[in-house]
C-alpha cells in the first residue's frame, strides 16, 4: 500500500471567513480567538489608527473567529466543522498517510479584506490613545459613557481618588462632595496603563 | 504530614518582626505572622511573608570551595580550614594588621561576637568593621558624643500609640521599614501629625500633613531653619535646655544666621511650610524623629545627625514616652553587630579600644589583651589594599562588590589581595572573586539572637538543618581558631557565646538570659540583671549617657558662602543631574536573597531609573525607554520611569540589581569623622540608548560579575542535610 | 443577592505590595495566571490597591464574546480557559480593574508571569509575541475557604472585606449626615 496515499485538497474543503468591515468594531475578539495567528491588531499611535490584518495563508478555517465575534462581522462558510473533521481524520491515521495539501490557489481568497484600519479613541483625561473608537461606541450603546471615555489607568486613578469620600468617610456637611480628579498637578500623570505604553515602545523601535 | 511551627524573627530589615516558619519534612513551606509580637503585631510585609524560599534554594553553597587553577572547586572543611589557617598564621607572624574582616549585619549576635573575637584575639588586629559603616556610622559618631548612645531611644510601638507629631526625614519608611510605617499610619488614624522631609514623593510624603521637598543634601539648612524658627518664636524653654544640655549659647549664636529666607534660598522649601513644620514639631507635647539613610549617607552625615540631635534636645523631645530619635536600621542585626563590637574603634559594648581601664575585663576574660590601635574602616579597605597595607580580606556575609561605593575601584583592589575569604550562604558577586568560599547557615538554620532597631534582643530559632556541609558562622570561626591553635573558642552552642557576652558587658546584657528570651517578646537593653525588665525609654529623667550626664549641643558649623545644598560632587555642565540611591520594598540590598524568590522577582524584575518628566522632556526620554546612566566612574543601563516622585534635576536608582549596579557610579567621597561614603549624591548624566546598546552593556556586566558562575553547586548534596 | 467585595482604605495603605504578592502566589498555587489581581494605583495622596467590585450586573460579563466571565453566586469569575484576551472587558470595566496580562507557557515551571502590573514597562515586543494574552480580574479567591488572601496579609488592615451589612450601615450613616446637613442649613437660614 501507500503507493497512492489519499490526498485531500485543502482548497476545496477549507471553510473561509467572510468579513464585513462595516460591522467590525476592532474589539480584538477574533485576534484572541484565532489559534493560527492569522489575525493581528496593531495600534499605530502616530496616525491614531488601529490596524486589523488578516493573513489568509495562515487561516485554518476553524471558525473560532466567527463564533466569538461580538458584532457578527465575521461569518464562516462553509461551516467550520468540515475542516475540523479532516484534521481529526489526519490525526488518527496511524501511518500519517493522509495529508492535507496547503492552499495552492490564492484566487478565491483575494476578495477577502486583508487589511483595514480603525480610528483610536483618545483618553479624555490623560490624552493617550487606548482603544478602538468603534469599540467604545459599541459599548456606549448599552453602557454609561461616564467612564468609557477614559483609559483604564485614569479610571483607576479616578476610583482611587474618590475612594474614601465615597464609601468610608461621610461627607462633612457643606463640603464639596466631588474632588476633581488629579487636582494634584502633574503628579503621577505619566504612569499610564501598560497597553498603551507597551505598544508605544514597540513603535519607538 | 504534620506541619510544625517555629517561632523566629524575620531576617530582612531592622524592624525585627516576629513570625512563625511552617516546617514540613525539613522544608519551610510557609510563614505566619506572630500576632503577639510587640512591633509587628501580626503584620508582615511581602519580604517577611514570601521571602523564605532562598532557604532551600539549590544554589545555596553546600561545601567549601577553594580556587585551584583559577576555578572554584569543592573541597572538604578540613582542606579549606587548613588552607586558610596556614595563610592566616603566616600573616599573623608578619603583620597582623594586614588582615581585615568585614562582618555581616545579617548574622546573629553570637556570630558577630565570634567574628570580632576572631579578629582581635586570634589575629590580633582591630581591622574589623561591618556594613554600619555604609549606613549608620554617622549616628554613632553624632549621637554618642551628644547623647551617649547611638541607638533608638524609644520603642516603635510608642510611635503608634503615644506620639503626637512624627517627623520623618531622609527615610522612605513605607518601603524600607514597612512595619514601622504601619505604626505611623496607626498614629495618623489617632490624629497625630506627620511631617516628611524628603526629596522624593514617597508613600509617606504622600500621606504627610506637611511635605518638605528638601533637595538632596539640604538637610542641615532645613533643620537649622526649623531650629531658628523655634528660637525666634519663643518655643524653646531655655531654662530646661540649659539644665539638661551644655553648649546652648554657641548653638543659639549659630542658629541666628539660619533665617527662613536663607533656608528658602538654599533649599527651595517655602518658608510658610518650614514654619508650619517647625511649629508642629515644637508645640507638640510628644514628637519623634525618624531618620535613615537620607540623613546619614552624605559626606556631612555626622553633621546631619548632630543637627537632628540638637533639634531633639532643645525641644526636649527626649526621654519620655512617644518622643525621641529613631535611627531606623536597615539590616536585621546591624544594631547587634555594632553592640558586639564589629567596629574598628570599639570593643563589644562600645568600649573604646584605646581606653585601658575598661579593657581590663576583656583581657581578663579572653586572657589576651585586645589590640589598642583603632583598626581600618570598611570604606578604607580598598585604599588599604592598593597601598599594600591589607593583604588578606575576610568577608563574612557581605557583598561589598555591589554594596560598597565606587565598586570598580574596589574590584581592582580585590585582585591585588593575597587571599580573599568569603563566608556566605550564596555564591555572591564578592564570593565569585574569592580564593576560598565557606558555606554558612542562614537565619532559619541556626539558633541565636538578633537585636532589632529599637534595641530589642530577640531569639532566632533553627527551623531546618543547613544544606549540605554548611555550618553556622560562629562554628566556622571557632573551628578556624582551633585550627590556628587558639583555645579562645571553646563554645559548643550559641548560648555559651551569649554567656560570655553577658559576662563582658553586664551593664547592657547582664540580665538577658536565653530562658527569658525564649518565653518573652524580647528584652530591650540595657538590662543589667535578671530581675530588670529592660529599658524601653533611654534618657528618662533627662539623664544622658555622656560623661557629664548632660546632653552636648554641638552647633553645626556653616560655610557663609554656601548657597546650595551641601554635597561633594555638585552637578555641572557634563554631569547635570544628581543621582541618589536607595531601596525598593520588594528587594533587599544587593538582592542576593530576594532575587532568588520567585514572587519578589516578579514584582520587581528590573531596575527602573526614576526621572522627572521635566528632565525626561529635556533629554528626550520617554517612559520605558532604555537609558544609560553615567558618572565620572562608570556607566550602567536601565529602564526609565518618568515620574514626579523625584524632583527635577534628580534621578533615583536602587542597588538591588547586578544588571544595573548603581554603586559602580557612586563616589568615594567620605565623611571625615566616621568614613561613611556619600552614596546619596553623585553627579550623573542620562541618555536614551537603543536596546542593542543596552544588551551590550548587560553582557559586559554579566561578564564582570561572573554571573554564569552561580549555578547549583553539587546538586547531589541537596538532600544530605535532611 | 448578598455580595462581598474588597475596598482599600487609602489612609491606611502603605503601598508595600504585600497584597499583590499574596495575590500572585495564591493564584499561582491554584494554577491560574500568576498576575496580581490588584492594581496599585498612585494618587497624589499615596498609592492604593484597587480591585474588582464584583458588580451585580457586571458589564464585563455582559460584553465578553466568549462568555468567559460569569457571575457565579456572589463572585464574578473569569474562566481563564475560555478567555481569548480580546480586552473588551477591560474597556467595559467602570473602575478599570481588569487588565490584559500576558502569560507564557513553559515546560518546566508551568505558566510563568512575564510582566507585572506594578512595573508595566518591563516587557519587550518579542516577549509579547510568544505570550498568551489573558484578562485578569479579582475573583475574591473563591477557591480559598479562608477568604481573600490580600485581606489576610495586609499589615495595616487597609483592605477591607465589605458585605451587604456594611453597605447598609454606611448608607444609613450617609442618610443621617445628609439629613443633619439639611437641618443645619435650614436652621442657618
Amino acid at each position: 500500500m501507500a503507493e497512492n496515499p489519499p490526498v485531500i485538497n485543502h482548497l476545496q474543503t477549507r471553510p473561509q471567513p467572510v468579513y464585513r468591515q462595516d460591522l467590525c468594531i476592532a474589539c480584538g475578539a477574533c485576534v484572541g480567538a484565532c489559534r493560527a495567528s492569522a489575525r493581528t491588531l496593531r495600534p499605530d499611535f502616530e496616525k491614531a489608527r488601529v490596524i486589523w490584518r488578516f493573513v489568509p495563508e495562515a487561516c485554518t478555517g476553524c471558525g473560532r473567529c466567527a463564533r466569538y465575534c461580538s458584532t457578527g462581522a465575521i461569518t464562516i462558510t462553509p461551516p467550520g466543522h468540515l475542516h475540523e473533521y479532516f484534521q481529526i481524520i489526519r490525526r488518527y491515521c496511524p501511518t500519517g498517510a493522509i495529508t492535507i495539501t496547503p492552499p495552492a490557489d490564492e484566487l478565491t481568497l483575494s476578495k477577502a479584506v486583508k487589511e483595514t484600519s480603525f480610528p483610536l479613541q483618545k483618553c479624555s483625561c490623560c490624552g493617550n490613545h487606548y482603544a478602538s473608537a468603534f469599540a467604545i461606541a459599541h459599548l456606549a450603546t448599552f453602557l454609561p459613557d461616564t467612564f468609557l471615555s477614559t483609559c483604564t489607568a485614569c479610571r483607576r486613578s479616578k476610583t482611587a481618588h474618590s475612594l474614601t469620600l465615597q464609601l468610608l468617610k461621610i461627607h462633612p456637611p457643606n463640603s464639596p462632595a466631588d474632588v476633581p480628579v488629579r487636582d494634584s498637578g502633574s503628579l503621577f500623570e505619566s504612569r499610564v496603563s501598560y497597553r498603551t505604553e507597551g505598544s508605544k515602545r514597540g513603535r519607538a523601535r | 504530614m504534620t506541619v510544625h511551627r517555629v517561632r523566629t524573627i524575620c531576617p530582612y530589615c531592622g524592624v525585627g518582626c516576629g513570625l512563625y516558619l511552617l516546617v514540613e519534612q525539613g522544608r519551610i513551606v510557609g510563614v505566619e505572622a506572630d500576632p503577639e509580637h510587640p512591633v509587628s503585631q501580626g503584620g508582615l510585609c511581602l519580604k517577611g511573608y514570601y521571602g523564605y524560599n532562598h532557604v532551600g534554594d539549590p544554589r545555596r553553597l553546600q561545601t567549601p570551595l577553594i580556587r585551584k587553577d583559577g576555578m572554584l572547586v569543592p573541597a572538604t572543611w578540613n582542606e579549606a580550614l587548613n588552607f586558610i589557617a596556614e595563610h592566616l598564621i603566616r600573616v599573623r607572624r608578619q603583620d597582623p594588621d594586614a588582615f581585615a574582616l568585614i562582618a555581616s549585619a545579617k548574622g546573629t549576635n553570637e556570630d558577630s561576637f565570634a567574628a570580632q573575637k576572631f579578629a582581635r584575639v586570634v589575629m590580633g588586629t582591630n581591622n574589623v568593621d561591618c556594613c554600619a559603616r555604609l549606613c549608620h556610622a554617622p549616628s554613632v559618631a553624632g549621637l554618642v558624643p551628644t547623647l551617649g548612645s547611638a541607638a533608638t531611644t524609644n520603642t516603635i510601638e510608642e510611635i503608634g500609640s503615644v506620639t503626637e507629631t512624627i517627623f520623618i526625614i531622609g527615610s522612605n519608611t513605607s518601603e524600607c521599614h514597612p512595619l514601622v510605617a504601619a505604626h505611623v499610619i496607626k498614629a495618623r488614624e489617632r490624629g497625630a501629625k506627620l511631617i516628611v522631609a524628603d526629596p522624593r514623593h514617597t508613600e509617606m510624603a504622600a500621606r504627610a500633613d506637611i511635605w518638605l521637598r528638601v533637595p538632596v543634601g539640604g538637610n542641615i539648612p532645613l533643620i537649622n531653619g526649623i531650629m531658628h524658627i523655634l528660637m525666634r518664636d519663643g518655643l524653646i524653654n531655655t531654662i530646661r535646655v540649659n539644665r539638661m544640655a551644655a553648649g546652648f549659647d554657641a548653638l543659639a549664636a549659630n542658629l541666628a544666621e539660619w533665617t527662613p529666607e536663607r533656608v528658602e534660598n538654599i533649599t527651595g522649601v517655602p518658608r510658610a511650610d518650614l514654619q508650619a513644620a517647625a511649629h508642629l514639631y515644637g508645640k507638640a507635647s510628644t514628637a519623634a524623629i525618624l531618620y535613615a539613610m537620607g540623613v546619614t549617607q552624605f559626606a556631612n552625615g555626622t553633621e546631619n545627625v548632630l543637627a537632628l540631635a540638637n533639634l531633639a534636645i532643645i525641644t526636649g523631645h527626649l526621654g519620655r514616652s512617644g518622643t525621641g530619635l529613631f535611627p531606623l536600621r536597615g539590616q536585621n542585626n546591624i544594631q547587634g553587630t555594632c553592640d558586639m563590637g564589629c567596629l574598628p574603634d570599639f570593643l563589644p559594648g562600645y568600649v573604646h579600644v584605646g581606653s585601658s581601664q575598661k579593657q581590663t575585663r576583656f583581657s581578663h576574660v579572653w586572657s589576651v589583651k585586645p589590640p589598642s590601635k583603632p583598626g581600618i574602616r570598611a570604606t578604607e579597605i580598598s585604599e588599604g589594599i592598593m597601598q599594600g597595607k591589607i593583604r588578606v580580606l575576610y568577608v563574612f556575609g557581605a557583598n561589598p562588590v555591589l554594596s560598597g561605593p565606587d565598586t570598580g575601584y574596589l574590584m581592582k583592589a580585590l585582585e591585588r589581595l593575597d587571599l580573599l575569604i568569603v563566608q556566605d550562604i550564596f555564591l555572591t558577586e564578592t564570593a565569585r572573586l574569592a580564593g576560598v568560599v565557606l558555606p554558612a547557615a542562614c537565619a532559619a538554620e541556626k539558633d541565636g539572637t538578633f537585636t532589632n532597631t529599637e534595641r530589642r534582643i530577640q531569639r532566632v530559632r533553627m527551623a531546618v538543618p543547613p544544606p549540605g556541609d554548611a555550618r553556622p558562622d560562629w562554628r566556622i570561626f571557632s573551628e578556624l581558631a582551633r585550627e590556628m591553635g587558639s583555645s579562645a573558642f571553646p563554645y559548643r552552642s550559641p548560648e555559651e557565646i551569649w554567656g560570655e557576652i553577658r559576662l563582658l558587658i553586664p551593664e547592657r546584657f547582664g540580665g538577658v538570659a536565653y530562658k527569658r528570651l525564649n518565653d518573652g517578646p524580647g528584652i530591650l537593653w540595657p538590662c543589667p540583671d535578671e530581675a530588670h525588665p529592660g529599658t524601653p525609654i533611654l534618657y528618662s529623667d533627662n539623664v544622658f549617657l555622656t560623661p557629664s550626664g548632660k546632653a552636648q549641643l554641638k552647633p553645626v558649623p556653616i560655610d557663609p558662602e554656601q548657597t546650595s545644598a551641601g554635597i561633594v560632587e555638585k552637578p555641572d555642565k557634563d554631569y547635570p543631574l544628581v543621582l541618589t540611591t536607595g531601596r525598593r520594598v520588594y528587594h533587599y540590598h544587593t538582592g542576593t536573597i530576594t532575587r532568588k524568590e520567585w514572587v519578589l522577582n516578579q514584582i520587581g524584575p528590573e531596575e527602573l531609573v526614576e526621572i522627572n518628566p521635566e528632565d525626561g522632556r529635556r533629554k528626550g526620554i520617554r517612559n520605558g525607554d532604555l537609558v544609560r546612566v553615567c558618572t565620572r566612574r562608570g556607566l550602567i543601563s536601565a529602564r526609565a520611569w518618568i515620574t514626579d516622585r523625584v524632583p527635577p534635576g534628580t534621578i533615583f536608582m536602587t542597588f538591588h540589581f547586578w544588571e544595573a549596579p548603581v554603586n559602580e557610579l557612586t563616589g568615594r567621597a567620605q565623611d571625615p569623622v566616621c568614613g561613611i561614603p556619600e552614596l546619596k549624591a553623585s553627579a550623573a548624566d542620562i541618555k536614551s540608548i537603543s536596546s542593542v546598546d543596552a544588551r551590550m552593556i548587560r553582557r559586559q556586566k554579566k561578564e564582570r560579575y561572573l554571573v554564569s558562575l552561580e549555578v547549583p553547586v553539587n546538586r547531589r548534596n541537596v538532600t544530605k542535610g535532611d | 443577592m448578598p455580595r462581598q467585595f474588597i475596598i482599600p482604605d487609602k489612609a491606611k495603605c502603605l503601598g508595600c505590595c504585600t497584597c499583590l504578592a499574596a495575590c500572585m502566589l495564591t493564584h499561582r498555587e491554584e494554577g491560574a495566571v500568576p498576575c496580581p489581581r490588584l492594581f496599585l494605583t498612585p494618587t497624589a495622596q499615596g498609592s492604593v490597591p484597587l480591585q474588582c467590585r464584583q458588580c451585580d450586573q457586571a458589564p464585563c460579563a455582559e460584553v465578553c464574546p466568549v462568555h468567559a466571565i460569569e457571575v457565579q453566586g456572589e463572585v464574578v469569575v473569569l474562566n481563564e480557559k475560555k478567555c481569548v484576551g480580546c480586552g473588551i472587558c477591560v474597556l467595559a470595566c467602570p473602575i478599570g480593574c481588569i487588565e490584559i496580562q500576558a502569560a507564557r507557557q513553559t515546560a518546566a515551571t508551568g505558566i510563568t508571569l512575564t510582566t507585572s502590573i506594578l512595573l508595566p514597562l518591563t516587557r519587550s515586543e518579542q516577549d509579547e509575541k510568544k505570550m498568551r494574552k489573558i484578562a485578569v480580574k479579582c475573583n475574591m479567591c473563591y477557591f480559598r475557604p479562608e477568604g481573600p488572601a490580600c485581606v489576610k496579609v495586609c499589615p495595616t488592615e487597609a483592605l477591607r472585606l465589605v458585605d451587604e451589612e456594611d453597605i447598609r450601615f454606611w448608607n444609613l450613616q450617609r442618610r443621617q449626615a445628609y439629613a443633619s446637613s439639611i437641618g443645619f442649613q435650614g436652621a442657618a437660614e
